[in-house]
Parts: C-alpha cells; sequence; structure tokens
C-alpha cells in the first residue's frame, strides 16, 4: 500500500501509538526490538494471568506449564504484529494464551470421554475456590480482579455459569447447551447478554 | 442458520463457536467494521476475565521461559550468516524454535486491509488558519487559538491525498500527540464507530483521529462542535475528505467534542445528530 516507505506517515503511525500506549504495550514494542528485559517485565506482569487461564483450563500441571511456555514463546516472536491501536496488550495476549489451552483441550478430547472432561473441571470463579488462595503480587492485579469478580456477581447466574463454562470450561456453546440440557439460542443468549452487560460494567470500550 | 453473523462476536471472543461457525464469523469480520469492534471490546472482556483466575506460577517455569527468551535474544544478535548458528553459536531453544504451523496470531481474525489504524498513510492533517470574525460564536470561548485538525481515514484518504492542494501538516499532528500534557476524548457514535480527538491545551491545537468517517458525501462536510453546558459551539469544518482547511478556537477544554455531517460549508447550529461525540 502506498503507507509503506512514507516516511512522515509512519513517523506521525508512531506518535500515534505511543500516545495510547501503557506500560505492557510499551514492552511489547521493546520486545519487538528484541529486548529480552522487557520479556521479564512483561511476563512479570502477565504471568499469573496467563497461567491462572490456562491452568484452568487444562488440568494436568505439565501440560499447562508447556503451553504457558509456548504462549510466550509466541509472544516474543510475534511482538512485532502488535497493533497497539487494535488491542491491549493484556487482550493480545490472552487471545493466544486462551486459544492454545482451548486448542490443546480440544485436540486431547478427540481421543477422550467427553462428559469425563466436563464433569471433572471446574470453572467456577467466584466463591472459595483456588483462584482466591494464590498470592498475587502486584496490587494492581488484586484491585482489578476484585472489580471483575463483583462485574461477574451482577450477572444472572445463568448468564455467569454460561461464561464460565465456555471460557474456563473451554466449551463450545454446542457444548455448553448439552452439558446444561438447555436450547442452543438459550445459551448463545445467555452469553451475548452477559458479555454485553460486562462490557458496561467494565467500562471496556476501543478507547 | 438463522442467527446472524452479527451475533457472534462475543462467542468468538471467547472461543466458543464450532469450528465451522467459527470460519463463517472470520470471513464475515473481514467487512464488517462493527463486528470488528465488537470482537476487539469482548476479547477485552476476556482478557478482564483472567483476570480473575491469575495464579502464580512456579519460579521453575519462569526461569525456563526467561532463559529460552534469553537464548532467543543472544541468537538474534550474533552476527548474520551462516556462521551464527553454527556450532559457536548457543544452541537453539526448543521452546523458541519456529513452529509457524502452529503460531497464533491474535489479530489474524482482523484482516489488516479492514483495520485502518494499520495504514498510516490515511492521515490527513488539516494546516491552521487564521481565527476569522465569522466564527462568532467560538468567541465565547475566550482565547483564540489555531486548532490542527488530523483527520484519519482508513485507507479511502490515501488515493485523495495525492491531489491535495495543501502539503499534510503531519509534524503538527505529531507534536500533539506527543504531548504529555494533550488530553484524550474518547469519542463514540452509533453502529460501533469511535474516534479520538487529542488535545494540546498548551499547543492551542487538536488532533481528530477516526477510522470510522467515510465520505460524507456530496455537498456535506464533517463538523466539530464544542459542548460546554450550553449550546454547541460550531468548530471546525472538516471536508469530506480531511481536506478543507478551517479555523477554530481552543482555550479552555470544551466537555464534550462532537462531530456531525453538515452542509458544505458547515452550519452555525448542528443540523443532525452526531456521528462521534465523547468526553475526555
Amino acid at each position: 500500500m502506498s503507507a509503506e516507505g512514507d516516511p512522515t506517515a509512519e513517523s506521525l503511525q508512531e506518535a500515534i501509538h505511543s500516545r495510547f500506549m501503557g506500560a505492557e504495550e510499551r514492552m511489547l514494542a521493546a520486545i519487538a526490538d528484541g529486548d529480552a528485559a522487557a520479556f521479564t517485565e512483561l511476563y512479570d506482569r502477565l504471568g499469573s494471568t496467563v497461567f491462572g487461564v490456562v491452568r484452568r483450563l487444562i488440568r494436568d500441571e505439565g501440560f499447562a506449564q508447556d503451553v504457558v511456555q509456548e504462549v510466550f514463546t509466541d509472544v516474543w516472536r510475534n511482538a512485532s504484529r502488535f497493533d497497539p491501536t487494535a488491542a491491549s496488550a493484556r487482550s493480545w495476549v490472552m487471545v493466544v494464551a486462551h486459544r492454545r489451552a482451548v486448542d490443546r483441550i480440544r485436540r486431547e478430547q478427540a481421543s477422550r470421554d467427553r462428559d469425563e472432561r466436563t464433569a471433572v473441571r471446574n470453572t467456577t470463579v467466584l466463591g472459595n475456590d483456588q483462584s482466591g488462595d494464590d498470592a498475587v503480587e502486584h496490587l494492581h492485579l488484586e484491585i482489578e480482579r476484585r472489580r471483575v469478580k463483583a462485574a461477574l456477581v451482577g450477572l444472572t447466574g445463568n448468564q455467569r455459569e454460561a461464561i464460565e463454562l465456555a471460557y474456563f470450561g473451554g466449551l463450545t456453546h454446542v457444548e455448553v447447551a448439552a452439558y446444561l440440557n438447555v436450547p442452543l439460542g438459550t445459551v448463545k443468549s445467555r452469553i451475548r447478554d452477559g458479555m454485553t452487560q460486562l462490557r458496561h460494567v467494565l467500562g471496556v470500550e476501543q478507547p | 442458520m438463522t442467527d446472524s453473523l452479527h451475533d457472534l462476536a462475543p462467542l468468538y471472543a471467547l472461543d466458543a463457536l464450532e469450528p465451522h461457525e467459527a470460519a463463517e464469523f472470520e470471513a464475515h469480520l473481514a467487512t464488517c467494521a462493527p463486528c470488528q469492534q465488537e470482537l476487539r471490546d469482548s476479547r477485552e472482556v476476556a482478557g478482564l476475565l483472567a483476570v480473575a483466575v491469575a495464579r502464580t506460577p512456579p519460579p521453575a517455569l519462569r526461569d525456563r521461559i526467561i532463559a529460552s527468551a534469553a537464548a532467543s535474544a543472544a541468537e538474534r544478535r550474533a552476527p548474520a550468516g551462516v556462521a551464527s548458528v553454527g556450532s559457536d553459536g548457543p544452541a537453539p531453544s526448543p521452546a523458541m524454535a519456529a513452529d509457524s504451523a502452529e503460531r497464533i496470531d491474535a489479530d489474524a481474525a482482523i484482516p489488516v486491509t479492514a483495520a485502518p489504524s494499520a495504514e498510516p498513510a490515511g492521515v490527513t492533517v488539516l494546516r491552521p488558519h487564521r481565527w476569522t470574525d465569522s466564527w462568532s460564536p467560538a468567541r465565547s470561548l475566550g482565547v483564540a487559538a489555531a486548532v490542527v485538525l488530523a483527520l484519519v481515514i482508513g485507507g479511502a484518504s490515501i488515493a485523495s491525498r495525492s491531489s491535495d492542494p495543501d502539503p499534510v501538516d503531519t509534524a503538527a499532528a505529531e507534536a500533539v500527540l506527543r504531548d504529555p500534557g494533550a488530553v484524550t476524548y474518547s469519542l463514540t457514535g452509533p453502529n460501533g464507530s469511535t474516534g479520538r480527538v487529542v488535545w494540546s491545551h498548551q499547543r492551542g491545537e487538536a488532533v481528530l483521529l477516526s477510522d470510522s468517517l467515510a465520505d460524507a458525501g456530496p455537498g456535506r462536510t464533517y463538523q466539530v462542535w464544542f459542548i460546554d453546558g450550553g449550546a454547541p459551539v460550531p468548530g471546525p469544518v472538516v471536508g469530506a475528505d480531511g481536506s478543507t482547511p478551517f479555523a477554530v478556537p481552543a482555550s479552555a477544554l470544551p466537555a464534550t467534542v462532537a462531530i456531525t455531517i453538515e452542509p458544505a460549508g458547515g452550519s452555525v447550529r448542528p443540523s443532525a445528530e452526531p456521528v462521534l461525540a465523547g468526553s475526555a
């Protein structure tokens, strides 16, 4: 395209990027330049979030760790593809993390009993499960965690359940419907409505 | 199927679609800006959900991952050429070894051609002109100063720019964007359109960034409005292709900035609902 090789356009684009980049986004930009220290910093900020989700989706600790390593390998190698005007760094990393973990369990699923897999998975975020027991080193993460949990409390039980089964259970909406024994359209609506409300409550809007 | 593809962004963001549905949605996404926006927002929500289950990973995992990156970084620093990957160089880490078949790109579902932010050439900066009395309502804002507007219209304006009689003043827009004290207004409109106005009070200049504004239409133009409690104060007229010069006041930061489509030449009062509006 005509954008290529236009130094003023590139320089303006860079100004746009730098303006809207937070700490994690800057780290990704530095990683794109091969900065290993920035990679360590980013791992220390996002590692627990990645590990938490992957560990939810993959029960086997060893497999889960493998996937976490794959995720950060991806981050290291593909940081230059990150577009800070299109996503936050966390969102970008979590897309990779969630999809890799889900791909892993769906591959496994081919050779296993679906019901068994579903039955053993604990997807509840609220309540006294392990998610609250781990020390989280960063205060901002703890504050954010409380905010998210409060937002989840605001959903109906059905909405929360459907979203949790999908995101933390790694189920497709068809699998969620089968598991809950409710019509497909019902699950879709619960997920959509719940996500819409979370978007509003959490103040997520493309800046 | 009876369900609309428009409804699938939240499910796609949760990786909760069946494979054939995901493929259909990805094809649809390429041409649907509102769905691209909803997907971005839904992914931000998913990223926040993830925070709810954050757990400290084992220290050994951290060591492994960081050592692996460091080894890979050393490889990058090594002189280019066959020798650098020979026996003298660090052993390529298995973890960092290319595995492109399995690579997952978070942006893969949003084609670059449909993501205007990837097109820096779609930037048109309108040059400041002297304040004129014809903008009298703007006097109510106080001291006048020139405002530069940069209108970013994805790839649409790239072609028109070459025939633009006014050189593009990217330097002015850059200066605004790089002012650490500048204030950002987040604008939203119907159908998920978005934009931002970055206002450097110090420089008395503002920049409008939006990838959501298509051609305003024949005989029509975009116009900026400043709203501070009372009636909207008319701001600069922005040509359909962003090429019309203008002058506007800049003083106290208005509470709200809005963009409407007006008849060419602009209006003293908005004649339509805003296509974008928002506050700092």
